[in-house]
């Protein structure tokens, strides 16, 4: 069969979604809470670094473009093509990049203006690029108004979990009070399977040839990474790493209530889903109103070996050992990465052009 | 006003490929590129069966997918409706061959530009020879002519022959098949 657009255009379509959803969660973040610095500046580079990278493969894609760099210049000549759409777009959403990035490496506060107007690019370079395969008719997979708001709920759960994963390694302790924003890219995927299911649906009932492209997906030689890679690494793995981490969060929020309303000593071995979970960490917390206060009490206690969780607000983390729930929030979030690039990489290769001679 | 389009006669094609030889010879193109590219359809049941060789070529459509999605505006119709690449503005994205419905482009692999039939016109300038897939038919199963001219050999051909397009719902194509 012959492809036309391979891997380079499905790393950059991701790399796109990837700085877009990136951009967007720093930008809920500071609207959520200014101070999180660390977990914004996290997100912000994430997309100026992913949307660089896309665009460099982009371009070197475009071979003859990349012979003649001035040839790029007529990229914005024809403004029926979506293609000069996705220029203007990724040249403004860029630059705003750019922008919000430096000010928050020089510290100063980022508009809250600056970041609509991210945001808002941000779901034009999103959706653009799901409408860059959407108008082609001759792929019946493509061809169909579904895929750019995919890509965006795909766009979103990448950039998320793209900021999250690092910033459990650099901004753990800012990640604790993003529950809400967890919670919901957790649940994304949930989306992205429902609106998967209808696209495959709606092109398998649409024309015989266009058959062809979902039975490669679904029992043919796509069907591997299809089910194993993108169904289960990229959609279900982070499902159920979230599920499991509410749970987890659930009971431990519980018992923390508890904590706070029953005299601290008391309850030690207050049941909980969370188990065993560093129940002196989560009293710690409740108990010291600081941070710092309570790192210190966990760390007088040394509580080392307790099996404890990212969410203790007290940081019991201190100990050494990485949280449980820190680890399987990873899982998810390295999931939604593989499932990002994954559903972009089939979706080009497994376009089947329409059958027109009968 | 010149409308350049062409006429293939299927019942006429013994398959011997030589408009695409003469076609690669006429565009120095490589044995494995071609602007011109088969499609073969089987039909009817044993023993009552009948083979179709279909040639298949830039349709020049009138809607022209690949021009309204070109990015760059290298891709253009001209004045007589010929759809041509000017390859000065060519970047290679291949979207255009994304495009286009009959994977009728391919792409030079030696500058990236990407290339198609164009009806053996070098300049814009409305000086168009015979091309050269019509001129080697051996079997005559091609027609080039203005489709504006209801005298033209092609227009009557047409309308002898009943000719269309071969997905008339796709484009406005100006290539019309005999089948
Ligand atoms: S056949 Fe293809 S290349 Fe030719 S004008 Fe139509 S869409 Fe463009």
């Amino acid at each position: 069969m012959n492809v036309i657009w391979g891997s380079i255009i499905a790393w950059y379509l991701f790399l796109a979604g990837l700085a877009a959803g990136a951009f967007a969660t720093a930008a809920l973040v500071s609207f959520k809470n200014r101070k999180l610095v660390k977990v914004q500046l996290v997100g912000r580079t994430i997309a100026l670094l992913a949307l660089a990278i896309g665009l460099f493969l982009l371009m070197f894609d475009a071979e003859a473009g990349f012979k003649n760099p001035l040839r790029f210049f007529y990229l914005l000549t024809n403004f029926g093509s979506v293609m000069t759409w996705g220029t203007l777009i990724l040249g403004v959403f860029g630059c705003v990049c750019l922008v919000t990035l430096l000010l928050a490496l020089l510290k100063k506060k980022v508009p809250r203006a600056l970041d609509g107007l991210g945001i808002f690019m941000a779901i034009c370079t999103a959706a653009y690029t799901g409408v860059l395969l959407g108008v082609i008719k001759t792929y019946p997979l493509w061809n169909t108004a579904l895929l750019p708001v995919l890509f965006l709920v795909s766009a979103l759960s990448a950039g998320m979990a793209g900021t999250f994963i690092i910033s459990t390694f650099v901004a753990h302790k800012e990640l604790e009070q993003l529950d809400m924003l967890k919670r919901l890219h957790f649940a994304l995927p949930l989306v992205e399977l429902a609106l998967l299911a209808i696209l495959l649906y709606m092109t398998a009932s649409a024309a015989p040839a266009a058959r062809l492209s979902v039975d490669r997906l679904i029992s043919g030689d796509l069907a591997p990474s299809f089910w194993l890679g993108l169904v289960i690494i990229g959609l279900i793995i982070p499902l159920i790493a979230g599920g499991i981490g509410s749970l987890v969060k659930g009971g431990r929020r519980m018992e923390m209530r508890e904590d706070a309303q029953v005299a601290p000593k008391s309850e030690a071995e207050a049941g909980s889903v969370a188990g065993v979970v560093a129940v002196v960490g989560s009293r710690a917390g409740a108990v010291a109103g600081s941070e710092s206060d309570a790192e210190a009490v966990v760390e007088a206690k040394s509580v080392a070996g307790a099996v404890t969780e990212s969410e203790s607000r007290a940081e019991a983390v201190g100990s050494g050992a990485l949280g449980a729930t820190r680890v399987i929030d990873a899982a998810g979030d390295a999931g939604s990465l593989v499932g990002g690039f994954l559903l972009r990489y089939l979706i080009i290769v497994a376009a089947v052009p329409l059958t027109f001679i009968f | 006003m010149t409308r350049y389009g062409m006429l293939i006669d299927t019942t006429r094609c013994v398959g011997c490929f030589a408009c695409r030889v003469a076609c690669q010879m006429q565009n120095s193109l490589p044995p494995h590129d071609s602007y011109i590219r088969y499609e073969e359809l089987e039909s009817g049941t044993y023993p009552d069966v009948y083979a179709e060789q279909i040639p298949l070529q830039c349709q020049h459509c009138e809607d022209a997918p690949c021009v309204s999605v070109c990015p760059t505006g290298a891709s253009y119709i001209n004045k007589e409706g010929i759809v041509l690449v000017d390859k000065e503005r060519c970047i290679g994205c291949k979207y255009c061959m994304t495009a286009c419905p009959y994977n009728a482009r391919i792409q030079d692999h030696a500058t990236g530009e990407v290339e198609k039939c164009r009806f053996c016109v070098w300049h814009d300038d409305g000086s168009v020879p015979k091309p050269s897939c019509v001129d080697t038919c051996v079997t005559n199963a091609r027609i080039f002519g203005d489709l504006d001219d209801p005298e033209s050999e092609i227009s009557r051909a047409i309308i002898a022959h009943n000719a269309k397009p071969i997905a008339p719902g796709l484009t406005k194509a100006k290539i019309y098949y005999v089948r």
